[in-house]
Formats: C-alpha cells, sequence, structure tokens
C-alpha cells in the first residue's frame, strides 16, 4: 500500500466529479501481501470506472487470476479528464485501486479491448503510469503489456504499444502465460526470449515476430513469421464452461455502474450466424452451460453480493436450450428473496407466450427486438432469418401481454441497402402500430409508443462482411435523412448513432499495422475517450491521418478483393476464410443459412473443439 | 406488520467519497447479505424501507449518522448489531441499534469537527480567533431560487477548540434538520476565502445530531 500517494490522491480528490471511482476499497476487492506474491498483475480497462466494472470478462479473470496463490491482480480504469487533469498537475501517477500502487511498479499490464474507440485510452493510460507507450521503448520483462477481447482479433493497429495478444478466451490461457512469465521472471529471461517462447502458446499472438510488406496499391502483400513464430496464431478456448472458472462473488461498487446486478453467463458463441455480426463468428463454438451450474452460480452472487438483479447473459437468451426450465429453477429463489430477472437478447422468431408469462413476472418495462433491416431482402441478406409475419406475431403477443412499449433495433449502411430498404424501417413500425390498433383487445389506458433505434453498418473482420465498404458519412446522413422523412405518427420515435464515430470504429476495426503512428499523434493531439461523445474530436482525427498521408477512406469505404491478404489473415478464429466467402456469395444472391441446430453450415470452428467434435451438431 | 429501527452508524475513511445514494445502495445490499428480516414496502416494485435522519455531504467523514430501517420480525438489539456490522464495508461501524426515540423533524443542530492543518499553527489560532471575532460571515449559499449572500455568524456555536503541534480542532455546532441547514464546508470556505493558504489540509467529521432541546437525537 503506498500511503504517500494515497495521501497526495486524497488532496485533490474532492475537487472532481464521482471521486468513489478513484479510491477503491469495495467489497469483495482481493488484497494480497505483495511479498507473498511472485507476480504482480493490474488489469486495465481502457475506459472509466463505472463501464468497466460493468464488464463480465473483466470479472471473470480478476477472479480466475487472482485464485492463483502466486499473483495478485488489482484493477485500473481509465480517469475522467477532470481526474487525468489533477493527475497531471500534482504529479500522480495513475495507480491501481487496491493498493495505490503507480502502473510501472507492475510486472503485467493486461488490457481488455472492448471496442476500437478505447485504443487512444490504452495509450493514454500508459503515459499516466509513466511507462513508455512503444513497445520498443520497453526494454526488460517487467512492464509487460499484453492485452486481449474481441478487439484483439485484428489487433493490428495496437501492434507498436502492446507486446503481446491473447486470442480468444482468457481463463486457463492467463494461467499458462502467468506459468510461463514466472519462470522467466525468475530465471532471468530477457523480454525477448520470454515473448518467443509464449509464442508457441496456444492463442499468444506476438507481433513484433511478423513482418508485413505492402504491394504499390497500399494493400498488403505479405505477412511474414520470422523465428520461428507460427505462421497462424489459433485462438485458445474454453473446452468445457462447466468446469471453466466462475467468480462466486462479485466485486459490489459503492457507486452506481452501468450494469449493477448479477451477471449469469449462460453460454458462449452464438448458433445464428447473422453476417454483419461479429461476436456471432469470434466466440464460436456455441457452449452452453449446464442449467443446474448457471443457477447454482446465481444464487452465489446473489448471496454474497446483495444484489437484487440477475441478468442472464449470453449472445441470443432465447436460443438457450433450456431457458424455461432455467427460469422456472430461477424463479423458485428469486422471488421470494425480492430479486429481478432481467432477460436480454432476446430474438424475435421463438418469443413464445410460454416465454412471455415468465418475462412478465419480472420485469414490467418495454420490449426491445432487434428485426436490424427493414425489408425481407435485406434481412435475408444479412441471415437475419426473422420474418414480418414473425415480427408483428411477436409484437402482438407482446401487446396481449400488457406491454404498451416496443424498442426495435436496426442498422444503416447494410451490403446492398436501397432507400427502398431505408424506408422499409418505418413501414414495419408503421405496420406494428395497425397491429396495435386492429386488436380488439389491446391494453387499454397507456398509448402505445414504438421507438426505432438505427445504429450505421460498420463492417468486421471475421465476418462475410469484412470486404465490404462501409458507407461514406454522406450516405448515411441522407439514409438518415430518409428514414426521419418517412415517419408519420408520433409514435414512433427515431434515435440514432453519431456517424463520425462509426466512421472511426470502421477504420481501426479493419486497419493494420501502419495505423500505430495515426493512433499515436492523434492521442498525442489531445484524442482520448472518444467513444465519449463530449470527448470525441474528429477534426483531431482527420489530422493525424492528413499528416501521416493516409487517409481513412483507404481502410472504412474500400471494397477489398476476396484475394486481399487482410490485416487478420494470419489469426485463426477457428472460422474458416472459404466459410466467410461462402457465406458472402450468398448473402449478395439473398440466400439464407440455417442455423447451427437446423443444419451444419461448416464453419469450421469444431476444430477448437478437442477431438474435433461440435457440442451442437 | 413491522418494527422500527433506528441504527447509528460512523462512516469513515475512504467512505467520504461515496454519495449520500451510494450510501442508500449500499445499505439496501448490507441489510439483503445481512439475513436480517427486513421489511419490504408494499406495492408495485418492493423494496426494503431506509430513511436517513440527515444526508451526509461528500467529503465529510461522520461519527453519528442515522438510518431507520423495519423487520417484520423483533431481534435482540445485540444480534441486529452483529448482523449488521458482518455485512459493512470498512469504515462503517455500528454504534447501536434502537427503536426510535425522536423523529426526523425534532432534529435542529449537528455538531462538527473541523481539523485544520498547518505548518503555522499559532499563526493560524490567531487568524481563527480574529475569524470568529468578525462582526458578521458573509458567504454565498446555493439555494432552489438561486445563489443567496447571507450571514452565518449567529449560527455557528463554537464547543470547543484545540491547539496541537500542527493541527488546529474546532468543535462547533451548525443549524441542522427540516427548516435550515449550514453546511460545516460554508464556515471553512470563509475561512479560507480570509487566509488563503494558510491551511495546508482539512478532515471534517459530523460527531453530533441533537433536537430542538439539545438532547443527543435517539
Amino acid at each position: 500500500m503506498s500511503e504517500p500517494l494515497r495521501r497526495k490522491v486524497e488532496q485533490v480528490l474532492l475537487k472532481v466529479q464521482k471521486p468513489a471511482r478513484y479510491v477503491g476499497g469495495e467489497l469483495h476487492q482481493v488484497v494480497k501481501n505483495p511479498d507473498e506474491v511472485s507476480v504482480r498483475f493490474v488489469f486495465c480497462f481502457p475506459d472509466v470506472y463505472e463501464v468497466g466494472m460493468s464488464h463480465l470478462g473483466m470479472k471473470i479473470l480478476y477472479s480466475s487470476l487472482n485464485a492463483n496463490k502466486e499473483l495478485w491482480c488489482e484493477r485500473c480504469f481509465m480517469p475522467w479528464t477532470d481526474f487525468k487533469q489533477q493527475m497531471e498537475q500534482h504529479e500522480i501517477p495513475l495507480y491501481s485501486l487496491e493498493s495505490f500502487t503507480p502502473l510501472s511498479e507492475f510486472d503485467v499490464i493486461g488490457f481488455t479491448l472492448q471496442y476500437e474507440l478505447s485504443y487512444t485510452n490504452l495509450l493514454a493510460m500508459l503515459s499516466l503510469g509513466n511507462i513508455p507507450v512503444l513497445a520498443a521503448d520497453r526494454k526488460g520483462l517487467n512492464n509487460l503489456v499484453i492485452a486481449g477481447g474481441p478487439c484483439a482479433c485484428n489487433p493490428e493497429p495496437l501492434c507498436d504499444f502492446v507486446d503481446l495478444f491473447c486470442l480468444g478466451e482468457g481463463e486457463k490461457q492467463l494461467d499458462d502465460l502467468m506459468a510461463l512469465y514466472r519462470k522467466a521472471k525468475s530465471s532471468g529471461w530477457t523480454k525477448e526470449a520470454f515473448l518467443k517462447k509464449a509464442s508457441e502458446q496456444e492463442g499468444v499472438y506476438v507481433p513484433s515476430l511478423y513482418d508485413v510488406t505492402y504491394k504499390e496499391n497500399g494493400t498488403i502483400a505479405a505477412i511474414l513469421p520470422k523465428e520461428g513464430a507460427p505462421t497462424v496464431v489459433r485462438k485458445k478456448i474454453e473446452q468445457d464452461l462447466n468446469q471453466s472458472h466462475y467468480p462466486d462473488t462479485f466485486l459490489v461498487p459503492y457507486m452506481e455502474i452501468v450494469h449493477d446486478r448479477v451477471m449469469a453467463e449462460l453460454m458462449r458463441g452464438c448458433i445464428r450466424g447473422c453476417r454483419f455480426c461479429q461476436a456471432g463468428f469470434i466466440y464460436r463454438p456455441l457452449r452452453e452451460k449446464d442449467a443446474g451450474v448457471v443457477c447454482r452460480q446465481a444464487k452465489s452472487l446473489c448471496d454474497s453480493t446483495g444484489y437484487e438483479e440477475i441478468s442472464l447473459s449470453s449472445l441470443s437468451t432465447s436460443d438457450y436450450s433450456g431457458l424455461e426450465p432455467l427460469l422456472d429453477e430461477l424463479l423458485s429463489f428469486t422471488e421470494g428473496e425480492h430479486i429481478n430477472l432481467s432477460l436480454p437478447s432476446l430474438r424475435i422468431d421463438n418469443f413464445s407466450e410460454e416465454l412471455l408469462e415468465r418475462v412478465k413476472r419480472v420485469r414490467k418495462s418495454g420490449l426491445t427486438f432487434a428485426p436490424e433491416a427493414g425489408t425481407q431482402r435485406l434481412r435475408d441478406v444479412i441471415n437475419k432469418n426473422v420474418t414480418e409475419e414473425e415480427v408483428l406475431n411477436t409484437c402482438r403477443i407482446a401487446f396481449e401481454g400488457g406491454y404498451t412499449s416496443v424498442k426495435l433495433y436496426f442498422m444503416l449502411g447494410l451490403p446492398t441497402e436501397t432507400m427502398e430498404d431505408v424506408a422499409g424501417i418505418i413501414e414495419l413500425a408503421h405496420r406494428i402500430l395497425d397491429l396495435y390498433y386492429g386488436m380488439p383487445n389491446r391494453p387499454k389506458g397507456k398509448g402505445v409508443s414504438i421507438s426505432v433505434s438505427v445504429s450505421t453498418f460498420v463492417p468486421k473482420p471475421f465476418t462475410p462482411f469484412q470486404w465490404e465498404a462501409q458507407d461514406t458519412m454522406e450516405l448515411i446522413k441522407a439514409k438518415q435523412k430518409h428514414l426521419i422523412e418517412t415517419v408519420h405518427s408520433k409514435k414512433i420515435s427515431c434515435s440514432w448513432h453519431n456517424v463520425k464515430t462509426s466512421v472511426l470504429e470502421g477504420v481501426l476495426a479493419r486497419g493494420d499495422r501502419r495505423l500505430g503512428k495515426v493512433i499515436y499523434d492523434a492521442w498525442k493531439k489531445g484524442c482520448i475517450l472518444d467513444s465519449w461523445d463530449e470527448c470525441f474530436r474528429f477534426d483531431l482525427w482527420e489530422e493525424a491521418f492528413a499528416e501521416n498521408g493516409m487517409t481513412m477512406e483507404f481502410y472504412a469505404s474500400r471494397k477489398r478483393s476476396l484475394d486481399e491478404v487482410l490485416p487478420w489473415s494470419h489469426l485463426d478464429f477457428g472460422i474458416s476464410e472459404a466459410f466467410l466467402k461462402r457465406e458472402h456469395q450468398k448473402a449478395y444472391k439473398g440466400l439464407t443459412t440455417p442455423h447451427c441446430r437446423e443444419q451444419c453450415s461448416g464453419c469450421g470452428a469444431n476444430r477448437l473443439m478437442e477431438g474435433g467434435r461440435c457440442s451442437v451438431y | 406488520m413491522f418494527i422500527d429501527y433506528r441504527v447509528c452508524y460512523t462512516k469513515t475513511g475512504r467512505l467520504k467519497y461515496i454519495s449520500h445514494l451510494d450510501v442508500n445502495r449500499l445499505m439496501q445490499r448490507a441489510l439483503k447479505r445481512s439475513g436480517l428480516p427486513v421489511w419490504y414496502s408494499e406495492g408495485f416494485n418492493p423494496h426494503i424501507y431506509l430513511t436517513f435522519a440527515l444526508p451526509l455531504a461528500l467529503g465529510l467523514e461522520s461519527h453519528y449518522e442515522i438510518m431507520d430501517f423495519r423487520l417484520t420480525a423483533e431481534l435482540p438489539e445485540k444480534e441486529i448489531i452483529r448482523r449488521l456490522q458482518s455485512s459493512l464495508p470498512d469504515g462503517m461501524t455500528v454504534l447501536s441499534v434502537s427503536k426510535p426515540l425522536y423523529k426526523a423533524q425534532d432534529i435542529g443542530r449537528a455538531g462538527f469537527r473541523l481539523e485544520l492543518y498547518s505548518e503555522r499553527p499559532e499563526e493560524l489560532a490567531q487568524a481563527w480567533s480574529r475569524f470568529l471575532e468578525q462582526k458578521e460571515i458573509l458567504v454565498e449559499k446555493k439555494t432552489k431560487k438561486g445563489v443567496r449572500t447571507i450571514d452565518i455568524k449567529p449560527d455557528i456555536h463554537i464547543k470547543c477548540v484545540k491547539q496541537a503541534e500542527d493541527v488546529l480542532t474546532v468543535d462547533l455546532l451548525l443549524p441542522a434538520g427540516i427548516e435550515k441547514n449550514i453546511s460545516p464546508f460554508l464556515v471553512l470556505e470563509a475561512f479560507e476565502r480570509e487566509q488563503p493558504s494558510l491551511v495546508e489540509d482539512t478532515k471534517l467529521f459530523k460527531i453530533d445530531v441533537l433536537t430542538k432541546e439539545g438532547e443527543h437525537f435517539r
């Protein structure tokens, strides 16, 4: 515990908003004696406390890393601008919340990459921690910077800053990596020797062991491994979620965080294969947890935290094979103990009256569904596998069940989209409205409300749309304008996201190593907390691109040919390129692909399972 | 059916950085973990019934926090203290649990302790005496109607002043309750305006809650 640092921090804390972000000490935080551990690890979430503390992955890894007696894992978050300014003014280094230890005193600094717009925060946090931002400037084995999470599936834009990426799931993988680190530390290995050895472990990608060459047109010529590094790095997964580490308690924050509740994980992976959805591909294959295990874990978390809500966590809750029995089992203890159940991610096509009955017992707010596209043609292109009839039927069930508020998610800028598809979004909303007014038994009293939320489609790696051009800003704005012009009812409300952030997200998502310089310069110019509208400075990003002689268009709005070497071509997330190409071609023909339980489409993710057998088909 | 209980507890150390809303949430969860037979409000969205006598401002520590809650069964006070204490974080110590004696509207004043740290303690002590000898002490108070200048001199009731090596400790009473509240921060701000950069560090504590008649609020 660094008392002088703590006192220094306390002198400025009352000058900033939400000081509880910066003091730690929450219920169930893990405190160890630093003299009794051999590795000090700090888990960094590159966003503010209330966002990072809501993240299930961090809770799992904090618990699984700390289960190791030889290691102490602490937490660190990105400070908000007011505290960052105080830190700089008073020379307070960024520190861990558990022990107020400066970041520079840690052996391993681990970042989770949940969204592209958090990249500059990684640089800012290293710098605030007095750690050289560039990997090449960090010579020793200490201050090893590692990163994982979904964005690590194309980590290339961050190669200048991060020593090693963990692909896939972290529980077992980090155990193995930390065992190797301990050995390296006690035997006095160099950083290079450690990295080389680590690159032999499944899921570990060491970017400095690869050279990338470029063609004259700016595309990649080749990605060349050196010093015996593997040609392809495959992600690592947990084989059996029933055996996988899951925390028996969560840290309970004092201040309100975004998801302030118990999260019960149902499964990983998704059977659906919606062609726009990166999560639907990179987390494959589907692995379910037994209902009994889910229930036991949820109960233990409720008892030890005092939380009053459980949220079921998965990519598509209603696809969990034992959902109704699970709900009955959960309800058997939650109802008596005043605990609410929330069920996010329900699908439209298997939303039954039986399910609604159970949802109604626990949740009284509105229902949310995601048709994603306004016309059947476009829904087939993206393989959403939802028909208009199913949308209307689901809404009818919801209205009959007493709900009067429905929220619908859509995307603009999907491949092949026309203005008719855009208008189709609001037409669908109008038809739902007509359905409501046409119902003799509709809920009386409250007025109906349909809220349409429209995001901008961003093509992502490891999806069938990874070769696509993203719509330009002008086109998206025109589509948004068209959308709002087609609304003819006050019962329909429409909202959307900032287009500029989507453009930058698209650039970083499919970027290559040359973006490292741009990210560095943008950060130097003052870009941090880019996902926060009040901090986002698109103009500075534009400057950073221009000064490096690069354009955003090359990365965002350029259609790639199917034989182009993509920046992530040497990484293997189980999904075969042949499968993605098949799906890409089917999309253009408007052909759908059935979900995994109906028929296996040969995505290749079964190769990640021991014995090569997928649990679904 | 329920029985009212009143708990008096401390809020010290880093807990001074958590807001009143945070404390409310913390207590809900602590009561839930404690396994005590807590009473839930009835109606659409049942929740644990809690009320706080005087919400504590962010940045203040306290040795006299008061919260009322309800149980569905009568339990020995020692048992309630034991179970509640086992669910509370460091920095919160249960001082007592009893059936409420006074009502919240009986509160008239609160006692505070200011610890002012300085490397020039004598100068500080003299400055403090001069500060209190002023005819009036004008401060700007934010109210719902906007910022208003008021004289808080008549509201400050000094209980004792102690000077030690590097710290001046001042115990004082200020109006508190439903009619009028004066924050000790206002007093401190007024002093620091007169004597900028004399005080290097401060600690503020709530140490007492009194009824209008001057009894300890229980």
